[in-house]
């Protein structure tokens, strides 16, 4: 893993402060840092996530491809995973400098997902035995600063969720060819359905308590952390121990029901993005209006597991190309440490509920120019600059998903 | 996965005769006995036959055999590590290797490691790294080599425990001794030291609590040093699951030691007359 | 491409764009706060993100300092979901070699590593999305990276690629427009110095004159565009520190 080196000093420090229920950042042994969730980011791609955890950046690119089935399960499609921890996040990855991080995360996630439940694999089977969808899941790490493992979980459920594979129609033609048909309509598509897509939770023990998504100082100053992937039914589907240390049993019991409390698991069935461009129709020369009170009432919105969110949002948009979807997009001001929020802009939106469940929290809205403040309020104190001065207070679009209820 | 150009190979589109046999059905018979006589619910391990010191040449070396299963592990070291960081002027660093012979599981591998060889071999440093005092011996390289001749389920378990053993035959500073176990959790009742049969995940019946769990645990200092999951499982269930590996831990502790006792007792130097 | 009409009569390329005309460009530096300098460009659909770190002491092999000037390091790689058909492995292949060599050459030419002897630059350039230009627009993201590290340059490196349709020259080429002739040009604009060319197709020696010329032409608009998002950049940054 990237490693930093830190002195005894500071070793001392940051156990002292994570005895007393406070981190070097500020937060609380079970908060997470601040998170963003963006789809549908890069066009050529089935299906695509990015994610952002404070400082580390995860992105994550699906694509469908036609193959034939495995032998041994000839009625499933599958999944093919590949980690590539690029020179970006840091000189170390440079070559094959990342290929021994990337194979021990490629490894645990193909565990984290071997199981019945978590992706019906059945619903990718084409023609048993002949045809089947492989999912190839490519994660690119753009950023490293600890907490991987979480990140990267997330971006997955948030990618699959996002991920449109076509629907095919096969013939029967003559001689027994069989031939494969796409609809050339890219609206039917098949969605998968990640109600029991797994997220992993990473816990480090350092000294006498754990802590919840360590950053890569804390990691230096822990013994060994387990990484739980939980579903939203509560149920654990791999669990590990990572690290060159020994972990009591005792301890080990206490992080499980931790994890039954954490915020890791269910917070993400609904896949939330949004977009960072300012749209087609630009709406946002008109001043902006600070509107001081709506921070607050923003960051209501966290479940109560401290847990910032932005904006969860669905979107589907025909009329936006691509081009819409481009991440790290903005004209606006924030050049501030944490990823490029968000425009100064509008954007349209079409909203499509979905078959998912989310259907239930938005009325389908026409084409309104809709503004999102997004907010940073992150509890870290990295974040020095709030968003760029919030267009026009219009309605704010909360997704609430699922979490909410937890 | 690299390609081997050294050896030969036989076709590419080979494959093996078990896909074609009509095999009988697959799922685990859901009550009574298993197939070995063993009963499920119970801290039932297999008995295990172990040696040390087979391999001359190898500083340390041990076999276990537990049913079916044979492992084979060689401990050589300390010696002059070849990457000098700053982090060895310290502690020494532990290197380990798990291997599956082609010929040990029921469907032929290959001689390449692929990945799932490499996680194991991840997981084996894991357990090995807390047990062994690495601060003794400073700028020096361990390695370990562990292979494995038959798979015949719990891999993984045996084979730290093998290593472990190897290490403390080759006289390697330790803690305590790790001793893996591993159990294959199925619906509401658990298959302690699982057969390959019982273990393979074709097998998993699509219910709730599918999964296998292996542990490794230092016994006189009540500490886990590796712990690995699969499959989908409940809370209760994986710490039920840690508990009753850690039993089967205890169960093996004395018979690992036993053979221990016996490979000093077998090398060392008989007594002087005076 | 069968069927298709890389410039239709009335002059309009396949994404409506004239002839000379750009794809859009949009830009931000400072990305990442952990690297020293980092930016993301789009063109178009091609995405790239570059970062660079340094000066820094020379890392690995110690015998390739060089007593009087900065080593500069470049490695190119692509996504795997970034082409069409996914790519297998994101760096290493041939390709990827060659571009990041290009790179190299390309900043060496432009940075002023005499100032920074006996260490070591590294810049690291991903293709998140490809849709042509992929050599181009990993020049300009690596521009504004290096000025967003603060590593003094003789001018702004813009790069365009060129290619012949039908007696003219397009400039900025698409995916679908590359498959014909194309031509790379990396250039220094305010001295009108070329710092790379690289052209890998069949072209009559009579067109290589005016393709030339839409090359700079086009880098030209290319450095108006970078230009005005550092100086944006900046004063955003100004704004913030507060001054």
């Amino acid at each position: 893993m990237a490693t930093v080196q830190l002195s005894e000093a500071e070793k001392v420090y940051v156990l002292h402060g994570i005895r007393d229920d406070l981190r070097v950042d500020g937060r609380s042994c079970e908060d997470y840092r601040h998170m963003e969730i963006e789809t549908d980011v890069v066009s050529n791609t089935d299906g695509s996530a990015k994610v952002t955890l404070g400082h580390t950046a995860v992105l994550v690119g699906i694509k469908a491809e036609m193959g034939k089935p495995r032998p041994a399960q000839p009625a499933e499609g599958y999944m093919e995973f590949f980690v590539d921890c690029s020179a970006n996040a840091t000189p170390e990855f440079e070559g094959r400098g990342g290929e021994e991080l990337g194979m021990e995360l490629t490894n645990t996630l193909y565990r984290v997902f071997n199981n019945k439940r978590s992706v019906d694999l059945a619903s990718l089977c084409i023609s048993p035995g002949e045809h089947c969808w492989l999912l190839y899941v490519d994660v690119l790490l753009l950023q490293c600063d600890g907490n991987l493992y979480d990140g990267i979980s997330i971006a997955i459920k948030a990618a699959l969720f996002n991920t449109k594979i076509p629907k095919v129609l096969i013939t029967e033609g003559e001689d027994g060819v069989t031939e494969i048909e796409l609809s050339d309509d890219p609206y039917d598509c098949v969605r998968l359905s990640v109600d029991n897509v797994p997220c992993i939770v990473t816990l480090c023990k350092v000294g006498p308590r754990h802590v919840v998504d360590a950053t890569l100082q804390e990691k230096a100053c822990s013994v060994a952390s387990l990484i739980m992937a939980v579903t939203p039914a509560g149920t654990c589907t791999c669990m590990r121990k990572v690290g060159g240390g020994s972990l009591d049993p005792e301890s080990i019991f206490e992080m499980t029901e931790v994890r039954g409390h954490d915020p890791g698991a269910p917070p993400f069935p609904v896949c939330p993005s949004f977009f960072l461009l300012p749209p087609p129709v630009p709406l946002s020369s008109s001043s902006p209006s600070s509107s001081s009170s709506s921070p607050s009432s923003f960051f209501l919105l966290p479940p109560p597991l401290a847990l910032p969110f932005l904006l969860l949002l669905l979107f589907l948009s025909p009329s936006s190309s691509s081009s819409s979807s481009s991440f790290l997009l903005s004209f606006s001001s924030s050049s501030s440490s944490l990823l490029p929020p968000p425009p100064l802009a509008l954007s349209s939106l079409l909203f499509l509920s979905p078959s998912s469940s989310s259907s239930s929290l938005l009325s389908p809205l026409p084409l309104l120019p809709l503004s999102f403040l997004l907010l940073f309020l992150s509890p870290s104190s990295s974040s020095s600059s709030l968003l760029p001065p919030p267009p026009l207070p219009l309605s704010f679009l909360l997704l609430l998903s699922r979490c909410v209820d937890i | 996965m690299p390609t081997d150009t050294k050896r030969v190979r036989g076709p590419e589109v080979s494959q093996s005769l078990s896909r074609f046999i009509c095999k009988p059905e697959t799922t685990l018979p859901s009550d009574g006995t298993r197939a070995d006589g063993r009963n499920r619910d119970q801290v039932d391990v297999r008995p295990v036959f172990v040696r040390c010191g087979l391999v001359s040449q190898a500083k340390g070396s041990a076999y276990i055999e537990a049913g079916n299963t044979k492992l084979i592990c060689c401990v050589y070291g300390p010696k002059e590590t070849e990457r000098k960081d700053e982090t060895d002027m310290k502690c020494g660093r532990l290197f380990a290797d798990m291997r599956f012979a082609p010929f040990s599981c029921p469907e032929r591998g290959s001689w390449i490691q692929g990945s799932q060889e490499k996680d194991l071999s991840l997981m084996v440093l894991e357990s090995l790294q807390p047990a062994v005092c690495l601060h003794k011996y400073p700028r020096s390289q361990i390695d370990v080599n562990v292979m494995v001749l038959e798979n015949n389920g719990s891999a993984l378990a045996h084979a730290i425990t093998c290593a472990s053993l190897a290490l403390a035959d080759a006289g390697i500073e330790m803690y305590d001794l790790v001793l893996g176990c591993s159990i294959r959790q199925d619906g509401a009742s658990y298959l302690i030291d699982p057969t390959f049969l019982e273990e393979s995940g074709s097998n998993w019946a699509s219910g709730e609590n599918q999964g296998s769990l292996t542990v490794s645990f230092l016994p006189s200092l009540n500490q886990i040093s590796g712990l690995q999951s699969d499959g989908e499982m409940g809370e209760e269930t994986l710490t039920a699951g840690v508990r009753t590996c850690i039993e089967g831990c205890y169960k093996l502790y004395p018979v690992i030691q036993q053979a221990l006792v016996k490979a000093v007792r077998g090398a060392a130097p008989p007594p002087s007359e005076s | 491409m069968a069927g298709l009409e890389l410039l239709s009569d009335q002059g309009y390329r396949l994404d409506g764009r004239k002839a000379t005309e750009l794809r859009k460009v949009q830009a931000r530096m400072g990305v990442f706060a952990q690297a020293d300098g980092s930016a993301y460009i789009e063109q178009g659909n091609t995405k790239a993100l570059a970062v660079v770190y340094g000066p820094h002491e020379m890392r690995g092999s110690r015998n390739r300092t060089l007593h009087d000037r900065a080593v500069i390091n470049c490695q190119y790689s692509m996504a795997t979901f970034s082409t069409a058909e996914r790519k297998r492995r994101p760096h290493g292949d041939r390709k990827s070699t060659e571009m990041s060599l290009h790179l190299k050459q390309t900043f060496e030419a432009a940075v002023m590593t005499q100032l920074y002897p006996r260490s070591q630059i590294d810049i690291y350039v991903k293709v998140l999305q490809a849709d042509g230009g992929n050599y181009s627009v990993c020049v300009n993201a690596a521009t504004l990276a290096i000025i967003d590290a603060g590593i003094p340059m003789r001018d702004y490196v813009c790069a365009c690629t060129v290619g012949f349709v039908d007696e003219t020259p397009l400039a900025d080429l698409c995916f679908a427009e590359e498959s014909g002739s194309s031509l790379a040009l990396a250039l220094l604009p305010r001295g009108g110095q070329i710092a790379l060319l690289q052209m890998d197709a069949q072209l009559h020696q009579d067109h290589l004159e005016a393709l030339m010329d839409a090359a700079m032409t086009a880098c030209k608009g290319v450095s108006k565009v970078l230009d005005e998002v550092v100086r944006r950049h900046l004063q955003e940054v100004s704004v913030l520190t507060g001054e």
